[in-house]
């Protein structure tokens, strides 16, 4: 019977939980943790089968489902520095290519990103020169060939 | 007409009672979904043990999305910080607190952990004021709560 579940994650029957929001409308909470619990945030759950309709006509429509867009990593080639703009022209390096000079750029560009690609850990920075490495060596190979 | 919700939950909670009540509660009175009555025995070991106490409950029709009126009746009304003598009981889950998960069985329990903590048996200390000014029904008492841990 038109299961949702709240942001807090509990389980209720739309019809019932309703009822109770509709109740403390000033400030609606979840029944069981007491959490806010707004009646648009509830997300319905819905099983493989035929939706059912409510008979009852008194029960208002579940909320809908929000449907955000997939997450895309704009860095395709792994450890993201946050220089998501930074766009390279006029190159005709293949994109892999890419990653090497994303950490340079990444670096002088900083400053304006809110230091959020000067912070790096460890791992970050030996990935970095992992990579830089590698896009070394492969644009002597190319060079070469 | 489906039975009304109050009735179907009510039903359940008796069907729930009936066959597993928590320890020391038993049902004396339960033949509408109008008022109910619960004995409650205090727990071996504390400060009630061996006292038998009486429950009310009264459901209205909006249970559970509103709270039961709760209360003790009867010739023995518990001697606790939170009990008043006319058997009106400060417990903010039967006021303000109050959310549908709690059922009849929970109250039971609350109540029994608020007297197993009980470290000593005194009225609260403004009783003889409020059962004087106090409605009838605790739920019209602006309840300004105690710690909890008493
Ligand atoms: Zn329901
Ligand atoms: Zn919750």
């Amino acid at each position: 019977m038109s299961p949702v579940l709240t942001l807090c994650g509990h389980l209720f029957c739309w019809a019932c939980l309703h009822q109770w929001l509709e109740a403390q409308h000033q400030n609606p909470t979840c029944p069981v943790c007491k959490a806010g619990c707004a009646q648009d945030k509830v997300i319905p759950i819905y099983g493989r089968g035929k939706e059912q309709l409510d008979p009852r006509s008194t029960t208002p429509k579940r909320p809908a489902g929000q449907r955000p867009e997939p997450f895309r990593n704009p860095n395709q080639t792994g450890f993201a520095l946050g220089t998501g703009q930074v766009t390279f022209t006029g190159t005709m390096l293949p994109p892999f290519m890419f990653t090497p000079f994303g950490i340079q750029y990444g670096a002088t560009y900083s400053g304006t990103i809110g230091g959020n690609g000067a912070v790096q850990t460890p791992m970050q920075a030996y990935v970095s020169r992992m990579f830089f490495m590698l896009g070394t060596l492969i644009l002597v190979g190319i060079l070469l060939y | 007409m489906a039975k009304p919700m109050f009735a179907r939950r009510l039903s359940k909670e008796l069907k729930d009672l009936a066959m597993n009540a928590p320890a020391g509660v038993n049902i004396i009175d339960a033949n509408d979904f109008k008022v109910w009555k619960l004995g409650l025995a205090g727990a071996p070991g504390t400060l009630y043990d061996g006292e038998k106490f009486q429950l009310e409950f009264n459901f209205g029709p909006n249970y559970p999305l509103e709270s039961p009126q709760v209360l003790f009746v009867g010739d023995n009304i518990p001697v606790h910080p939170h009990i008043y003598s006319n058997g009106h009981i400060c417990l903010d889950v039967l006021y303000n607190h109050w959310s549908p998960v709690q059922t009849v069985a929970s109250i039971c329990l609350s109540l029994q952990s608020m007297l197993s903590s009980c470290t000593s048996k005194e009225p609260p200390p403004d009783n003889a004021t409020y059962v004087k000014t106090a409605r009838a029904n605790p739920k019209h008492t602006a309840w300004a709560f105690h710690d909890d841990t008493v």
